[in-house]
């Protein structure tokens, strides 16, 4: 696996994807290959729980299972080639993650309200 | 803002093949509403031959594991669409690039623009295809 990316704007993904773009396609199919077996009774066991209260081996094991959701994709939908478009285009892509609502979106946008016809439709 | 379906859009979301609806709002901005996501796409050009895409996903908060892992896997799943899209949108900007100004600019960059989207579904598909993806975007 190259490491050589790591750190600089690499930093700027989340783990997942960038081991994700940076593994080789024999990589993620020993992944995929290891983890499939056991993901539906990981997920039943992670089933019992809340999230706010998992204990320390089920939080490592759902970010297996978060792992397994990214690298599926790879083995069940693409082919290595179009893995290959992702790789390149992800790297142009920007991923930040935050907590707010749609509603505040919509807020921070007044001139959007000029769309907003008289019966409450969303008039483009 | 209070937006309400309208009764078409009412007759609409009943339908079981119904999925989300896309409002496009000259002249940038896409929202895209379904039960489960909204979903936002601005586009602001920042020079002549550069755009920044602002994308914003929306889901609500996941209550439980399992919830957080289908949460995850859509978002991936979304994500490599969009990244698609710019593999695409890359070439097609290449291509416009490479017509020189003339009396029929329009009609040639049409026609190459078709060429363009054609090849790039291509690549797609090839390992040894190219996307000039550089210089068109700024994430």
């Amino acid at each position: 696996m190259n490491h050589s990316l790591i750190g600089g704007r690499w930093r700027r993904w989340p783990g997942r994807l960038r081991l994700r773009i940076e593994s080789s396609a024999e990589d993620r199919r020993q992944f995929y290959e290891a983890i499939l077996p056991a993901a539906e009774q990981a997920l039943e066991y992670l089933g019992q729980f809340s999230l706010d209260e998992l204990p320390p081996e089920a939080s490592r094991l759902l970010q297996l299972m978060l792992s397994l959701a990214e690298i599926s994709l790879t083995q069940e939908v693409y082919t290595p080639e179009v893995e290959a478009v992702h790789a390149r285009s992800n790297r142009l892509i920007r991923v930040l993650r935050r907590s707010s609502t749609a509603a505040e979106y919509l807020l921070d946008r007044p001139w959007l309200s000029l769309h907003v016809g008289e019966n409450g439709t969303l008039n483009p | 803002m209070r937006v309400l379906p309208s009764r078409r859009r009412y007759r609409a979301i009943r339908d079981p093949n119904w999925q989300l609806d896309v409002h496009g709002i000259f002249p940038n901005l896409l929202l895209e509403v379904a039960p489960t996501f909204f979903y936002a796409i601005e586009l602001i050009p920042i020079s002549p031959t550069r755009t920044r895409w602002i994308s914003h996903h929306y889901l609500p908060k996941a209550e439980n594991p399992c919830q957080r892992f289908s949460q995850e896997y859509n978002v991936a799943a979304f994500r490599d669409t969009v990244a698609e899209d710019l593999a695409v949108l890359g070439t097609l900007q290449a291509s416009m690039m490479s017509v020189p100004a003339g009396p029929f600019t329009s009609s040639r960059t049409k026609c190459c623009a078709g060429t363009a989207t054609t090849r790039s579904n291509a690549t797609c598909g090839r390992s040894d295809g190219t996307h000039a993806a550089g210089g068109v975007f700024a994430a």
